[in-house]
């Protein structure tokens, strides 16, 4: 190659990368922030909110809100990260309903029903529907004149399940959740994901009752809190860029 | 002589006819019913799992919906891109499940996948082990091609 022609070469070559560049974008600074990659034990990191009740109760319900959350791409394939309310039968959890949504590392929006009848090693189902990127009302509850669980998404039904084996819970939950050691929970501190009018059905006389979580688990680097009567939030602590 | 041999000796019936013959009335029955699409899919027979979905589940002719391979595109969109869709069994149906909304007389497309290990949400008290679903249903509206539910059981 002459002389000449090098920096000619160099042109091309620095006019390649900003055509590259400008066509394709630079990775995202976000994303990498929001991989926090941690994991706890049991292969879930959770951010959750709870409660023993002394009532038994036979429904649950929450607006819950959406945020656009980065699934990474670590591990490959499987990641998921959901944001959704339970029922259990009790403080251990050997059956329970829970309804929220779930986002995949597909990018696939969803949101589900799940019942999980007892015992906890027993036979579970989950039903997936479409749902918007928005801030729904989900809801799961007992009816006795049909004996199945009803999950409804803004008050339209979705799904029933009978034959779960109890009709009632005592305890009650919110929670972001994920598989992965890379996904964001909620929002990125010092904002939060809200749940709002946390609410559970009173058995006896099938009235709606609000309800504060009191216990919480935090698994690093999530975080999770009650901020007023019947709410509750969770959060990825990570460095803004 | 053979067996054979004395019915091709029938008069004015040649070999090569019955032969056109039976390829015509076998190419008539795959047009009019088709190939099956997958193991397991057979007009007319539906196997247990798949019939047990509904309160009514009805083998459907393939009369202006969309195609079994656009119907797997969305299925693998919604079970993940990662999974192996090549076992999946596929059925198209009329069905009526009265537990599950918007599935009143639908024609969809039921997408069976097997083999998965797809990890499901729980609530982080509950006793045992995080689970995985190993088998899913995916529903799809036969003619829009619109994903409609999918079921999994863990």
């Amino acid at each position: 190659m002459s002389a000449k022609a090098r920096p000619r070469l160099g042109l091309i070559v620095a006019a390649s990368v900003i055509l590259s560049v400008t066509l394709l974008g630079l990775p995202t600074q976000q994303v990498a922030a929001h991989c926090p990659g941690s994991q706890a034990s049991g292969g879930r990191d959770y951010a959750a909110g709870k409660r023993s009740i002394a009532n038994s109760a036979n429904g649950i319900k929450a607006d819950i809100q959406y945020t656009l959350k980065p699934v990474c791409a670590i591990p490959a394939g499987n990641a998921f990260s959901a944001e959704a309310i339970y029922l259990c039968i009790n403080s251990l959890c050997d059956g329970f309903v829970q309804v929220g949504w779930e986002r995949s590392q597909s990018g696939t929006l969803r949101m589900y029903c799940e019942f999980q009848p007892p015992p906890a090693t027993g036979t579970g189902f989950i039903f997936y529907f479409s749902v918007t990127a928005a801030t729904h009302n989900y809801k799961m509850q007992y009816d006795p004149l049909d004996s199945v669980w009803d999950c409804f998404l803004d008050g339209a039904w979705k799904k029933d399940k009978g034959g779960l084996g109890f009709t009632t819970g005592t305890y009650l939950g919110a929670q972001g959740e994920t598989n992965s050691t890379h996904t964001q929970l909620g929002r990125n501190s010092p904002s939060t994901l809200q749940y709002t009018t946390l609410q559970y059905r009173i058995a006896m006389n099938n009235t709606w009752n609000t309800w504060s979580p009191n216990t919480f688990t935090r698994d690093p680097p999530y975080g999770a809190s009650n901020p007023a009567v019947g709410s509750f939030a969770d959060w990825t602590n990570v460095p803004h860029n | 002589m053979s067996r054979i041999t004395r019915r091709t000796a029938w008069p004015g019936v040649p070999l090569v006819g019955l032969l056109l013959g039976a390829g015509a009335v076998a190419l008539a029955l795959v047009i009019r019913y088709g190939l099956p699409d997958s193991p397991g899919a057979s007009p007319g027979v539906l196997p247990p799992d798949i019939a047990a979905l509904g309160t009514s589940v009805v083998p459907l002719e393939p009369n202006g919906t969309i195609s079994r391979d656009q119907a797997l595109a969305v299925a693998k969109q919604e079970i993940g891109p990662q999974f192996d869709m090549g076992q999946a069994e596929s059925y198209l149906v009329t069905i009526t499940d009265a537990s599950t909304a918007g599935l009143s007389d639908r024609a969809i497309w039921l997408i069976k996948v097997s083999g998965l290990s797809v990890d499901v949400p729980r609530p982080d008290v509950a006793s045992g082990s995080p689970r995985q679903a190993t088998v899913a249903y995916v529903y799809i509206d036969a003619f829009t091609g619109e994903w409609l539910t999918t079921a999994m059981q863990f």
